[in-house]
């Protein structure tokens, strides 16, 4: 009975070590020579990976700037707001870093750290107690939400086509609910008895509730050129709850109350397309297509469960990127809105730069 | 035999790869069809617009005196020649005096806790119990005319008169009127009812605001620092302060309690008489007036509501908010304006 007992313990720390053994094998294999660090660390553009390679660390970061430049109506109309006296610049700083544990296997984390203003214009009416001049200034600032993903490269036909499906969360690691409005109300202006009211609100960027981000990314090889497109789906996973600010001037001083309200941010869809000519090898060209489709959000702000409506926005870009040195590369993208519904839409400058680094001994 | 097996094994080759990448794409078809439609979610594009009821619309009049929605969802609307008008979401239907009304011209409708209908007409009060309409106009001899009826949370029917003062209806049958209130002439004609959070029962007069609390009546009027005493309209905001417009002047009164301060109506107009104010479900209020016609006060700015030019010299008289949060407003000679709230 004891020699029963013996064996089958013997027997379980084989097969344990076994395993071990096996995993072991299964990370350290080389599926792609991992002793030349240079060369992985200089493919060409067209030739790379959507994915990092096995031990790779990328850190991409860099500075976005986008203005507003005209808003799609919910028929598809455009209006040029500019020309309506409204306008909004937004600057974005991204972080992303990107590890390989594999050579098919990636994990990478992302946050934005942001800052975006929006005015509208003037609005003057005249009363029997004078002029009232009425503007309102709104600002979002701070970081959005943590992004973490993880990319599986599938193993169908590496030569040519590079295939990689993704699956995330985004998690809400900052507040999202607003800070309290400062309006600025003068009064009674000495010279034209007017009163000037700005309304000026504070926004922050975090969604408030997880949301969970699941989709595909396929690239096609060739010498020079390069075809990339994606797919991704997003969608909340809970029902949020955040609050907007009543104001009111009772005794001469604007008071504030929080109310409540839920929301949804509904399911959204991500796609793109980019073809990527490699003029040198250090240098290449990429133009792009960006498309977004979101439905089904909603909110109770003014009572109702009343849908954010459907939007899209469809953009093209055009951009580069430079091969700087062995771990640096640099990228520059402008893109450009062409169509959309029931939306702002913003033209975006892209400086971007990326460090890249595989460790030494592999 | 070879070729044949070779082609085999080559088919198998495919299918198998077809596989592989249909798993890897199970997740995303799964995330896909997962994300459903909500039924109940209001379309944007349905809302932030107005409606207008009139006789084409298949109104019986265009004064109305009132507007009230019962539980069940239906408008009922009084008017001043065409009995009561029900609206059921999709069309209208009359009730006059054919149907057993006691009059034609109807100043106030509610409905009490057993889901029955009061109407208070020029010919007294008017009960539609189970489709039949009785009527009740007179009271200890003198005439019943009901100008305005509320239903309060603790389930009692108060009717206000032109004159006469104040009767409620209490009991479980609505069959005991223990609160009367009768006392200097011009508190004696009732305007309307408001109940406040607190159950405070206000009623708006000719001599200032009444209210009763703990049993007990009591005036709220110029001397307290009411800006009028005709008052014509009361209503509690979601800060909780009351507000009482008045038929004279371009001020409203705010009254948190404690402190009052008075609100200029600076809509453009050198006067305007406030017949009726309705709070959305954002915080904004609506004062329908005449002639300055509506008006929305958003807590810092009052705006004056651009409307069709048939609606210029008209009067807005009463208000009310849908339980969808829409806002009714009835005129003096163009029927009804309906805002569907954003």
């Amino acid at each position: 009975m004891l020699q029963q007992n013996n064996f089958a313990t013997i027997s379980s720390i084989m097969k344990l070590r076994e395993s071990i053994l096996f995993t072991f094998l299964l990370i350290t294999f080389p599926g792609i020579c991992q002793d030349n660090a240079f060369s992985l660390l200089t493919e060409r553009y067209v030739e790379r990976p959507l994915s990092m390679h096995r031990r790779q660390l990328q850190i991409n970061s860099g500075y976005e700037f986008s203005s507003l430049n005209k808003l799609y109506d919910f028929k598809g109309n455009s209006l040029d707001l500019n020309e309506e006296g409204i306008a909004s610049a937004k600057h974005l700083f991204p972080v992303e870093i990107k590890y390989g544990i594999l050579e098919w296997l990636q994990v990478g984390a992302s946050m934005n750290y942001a800052r975006m203003g929006l005015r509208t214009q003037n609005f003057n009416f005249i009363t029997n107690a004078g002029k009232i001049s009425h503007s309102e200034i709104k600002t979002w600032t701070g970081f959005d939400d943590l992004f973490l993903g993880v990319d599986l490269t599938a193993p169908v036909l590496p030569d040519v086509m590079n295939w990689v499906v993704s699956g995330g969360i985004v998690l809400p690691v900052f507040d999202h609910e607003s800070d309290q409005p400062a309006h600025k109300i003068d009064f009674f202006n000495f010279y034209s008895d007017s009163t000037v009211i700005q309304y000026r609100y504070h926004y922050k960027f975090g969604n408030g509730i997880p949301i969970a981000n699941i989709g595909t990314s396929l690239k096609f090889r060739f010498s020079k050129l390069a075809i990339a497109t994606s797919f991704y789906v997003e969608k909340s996973l809970s029902e949020g709850e955040s609050i907007y600010w009543q104001s009111r001037i009772a005794e001469g001083e604007v008071q504030y109350q929080k109310i409540e309200y839920q929301y949804d941010l509904g399911q959204t869809l991500d796609y793109h397309a980019s073809l990527a000519y490699q003029a040198i090898n250090w240098l290449a060209v990429i133009f792009y297509y960006n498309g977004m489709n979101s439905a089904g959000g909603w909110t109770t702000e003014t009572g109702k469960k009343v849908g954010t409506g459907r939007i899209s926005i469809n953009s093209l870009g055009v951009g580069y990127e430079i091969q700087v040195s062995i771990h640096l590369r640099l990228n520059q993208v402008i893109d450009i809105p062409v169509s959309g519904e029931n939306t702002m839409a913003y033209w975006i400058f892209r400086s971007g730069i990326s460090l890249n680094l595989i460790p030494s001994g592999n | 035999m070879n070729l044949h097996l070779t082609r085999l094994a080559l088919v198998f080759d495919v299918l198998m790869l077809a596989c592989r990448k249909a798993v890897m794409l199970l997740p995303l078809i799964f995330f896909i069809f997962s994300c459903k439609e909500d039924q109940d979610i209001i379309d944007p594009e349905t809302l932030n617009h107005w409606e207008y009821y009139d006789r084409s619309s298949g109104l019986s009049d265009t004064l109305i005196w009132t507007i009230f929605q019962d539980r069940e969802g239906n408008i009922w609307v009084g008017t001043n020649g065409g009995g009561a008008n029900k609206y059921d979401g999709n069309q209208w239907s009359n009730y006059t005096v054919n149907e057993g009304l006691a009059s034609n011209c109807v100043y106030s409708v509610a409905q009490d806790k057993d889901g029955d209908m009061w109407f208070g007409t020029e010919g007294g009060l008017n009960l539609l119990i189970g489709g039949v309409i009785y009527v009740l106009d007179t009271i200890e001899g003198e005439p019943f005319i009901p100008i305005t009826l509320f239903h309060d949370s603790k389930q009692r029917m108060w009717a206000g008169t032109p004159g006469y003062g104040i009767v409620v209806f209490t009991g479980s049958d609505y069959s005991d009127q223990p609160i009367s209130f009768t006392a200097k002439e011009e508190y004696n004609t009732i305007f309307g009812f408001t109940e406040d959070d607190s159950g405070t029962i206000w009623m708006s007069t000719n001599g200032g605001a009444i209210y009763y609390k703990n049993s007990e009546f009591n005036v709220y009027d110029s001397l307290s620092g009411l800006n009028n005493n005709n008052v014509s309209f009361i209503i509690q905001d979601n800060w909780g302060d009351i507000w009482f417009a008045t038929f004279k002047g371009e001020y409203l009164t705010r009254y948190d309690g404690t402190n009052t301060e008075y609100i200029y109506m600076y809509h453009g107009y050198q006067y305007a008489y406030v017949y009726s104010i309705a709070l959305d479900k954002k915080g904004n209020i609506w004062f329908a007036s005449g002639p300055a016609g509506i008006v929305k006060y958003n807590g810092i700015e009052m705006y004056t509501i651009e409307l069709p030019a048939r609606f210029k010299d008209d009067w807005f008289i009463c208000s009310m908010v849908d339980q969808d949060g829409n806002i009714w407003f009835g005129t003096m000679k163009n029927g009804i304006v309906k805002y569907v709230t954003e």
